[in-house]
């Protein structure tokens, strides 16, 4: 196998030296009221994620369907990220958890329609009524969200999500 | 690499071009916002793979925000058609990977697709300057071989005891949060692979 090394000059090196710009602490403060004031729409776009979501689990049939899997993976994949703007961190958290979930269940060809609907509903509580739990109350109910998804993870995973 | 978010060191994003590529209308925003906050003023907005392609071939790009895709892994084909296919410098570009979610079967594309770093959503603004700067600042030589092209994947383990051997066949296993390969861990440290701690 041939292997050939290059060391490319990298534009952005130059660029980020250059005279003038602005602080660390300038650019963060300024990025964070940037997407504070994005907060809004990214809570409207939350919510409108939540309901596909929601939509999409009652669409779901009674044994496995692997479209149906790819279809909800898609809605709930492409809404991670949104929750830390909209003001709703924990549903980013409980995104992924379904992801994790989804992608289990689609690798292990298993069908757990229980385990993807408390996890929607958990998503519809945070997406509309996040702020009536307090930051323990909502780490709790995301740890019993990793752990039902856990379930279906390789044997290291469920380990550590047991923790 | 942590990054006082105190510091009043400067730096200058102004004059850097920058593509931008998510699927969703928001988070092609978040990630704007988050350019726009560092001072970044040309950036190359693109929600679909396609229009990144078109914007890799017709600008000069000095930096790129690829998000993988989960749901299609269309991310990762992006950027291993970019060390392949796109001449000079753009071939090079920085490419930042944000990813929502990675799928187990995409764990190895996540490593071996090129890109210079992975971060995972929800994105901080301060993890995303920290990960600008460091590629930056560290200027990786790339490798062009068979299976990869892309930034050397080595990192020096500033944890490793001093005057510690080459890493060898031999060597005890690194644990690592990603998968081990079926035929013994020769390879190097990856930068998706966070040692955690030398087996015993």
């Amino acid at each position: 196998m041939s292997v050939s090394i290059t060391y490319p000059k990298l534009k952005l090196a130059a660029q980020l030296r250059e005279a003038g710009g602005q602080s660390v602490a300038d650019s963060l403060e300024a990025a964070d009221a940037n997407l504070e004031a994005l907060r809004p729409t990214a809570l409207d776009e939350l919510r409108t994620a939540v309901a596909a979501a929601a939509a999409a689990f009652q669409r779901l049939p009674d044994g496995f369907d692997a479209e149906a899997l790819q279809g909800l993976y898609a809605i709930a994949a492409r809404a991670v990220g949104i929750g830390a703007v909209s003001g709703a961190p924990g549903a980013d958290a409980a995104l992924v958890s379904l992801c994790d979930l989804l992608d289990r269940l689609a690798n292990k060809t298993r069908w757990d329609r229980e385990a993807i609907g408390v996890h929607v509903r958990t998503l519809q509580l945070l997406a509309w009524q996040g702020d009536v739990l307090d930051e323990a109350a909502t780490q709790h109910v995301l740890d019993g969200l990793r752990k039902v998804s856990a379930r279906y993870a390789d044997p290291p995973a469920v380990a550590a999500a047991a923790g | 690499m942590a990054l006082d978010p105190a510091s009043k060191a400067r730096f200058n994003l102004s004059k850097t071009s920058v593509l931008l590529l998510d699927p969703t209308t928001v988070g092609l925003e978040i990630l704007a916002q988050i350019l726009k906050g560092f001072g970044a003023r040309q950036i190359h907005r693109c929600s679909t793979v396609d229009e990144a392609k078109a914007k890799a071939m017709e600008h000069q790009i000095d930096l790129m925000v690829i998000d993988t895709i989960a749901e299609s892994g269309e991310g990762y084909d992006f950027v291993r058609w970019l060390r392949k296919a796109v001449p000079e410098p753009n071939r090079h570009a920085p490419v930042l990977l944000t990813a929502a979610h990675t799928r187990a079967s995409d764990v190895a594309s996540a490593r071996d697709c090129g890109s210079h770093f992975i971060v995972t959503k929800p994105l901080a603004p301060i993890v995303v300057l920290e990960r600008i700067i460091w590629i930056a600042r560290e200027g990786r030589a790339f490798l062009l071989s068979d299976g990869y092209i892309g930034p050397d994947r080595r990192f020096v383990r500033p944890d490793a005891p001093k005057n510690h051997p080459r890493r060898r066949v031999d060597d005890a296993p690194l644990k690592t949060e990603a998968p081990a390969p079926e035929d013994g861990d020769a390879r190097p440290v990856s930068f998706l692979d966070r040692p955690l701690k030398a087996a015993s």
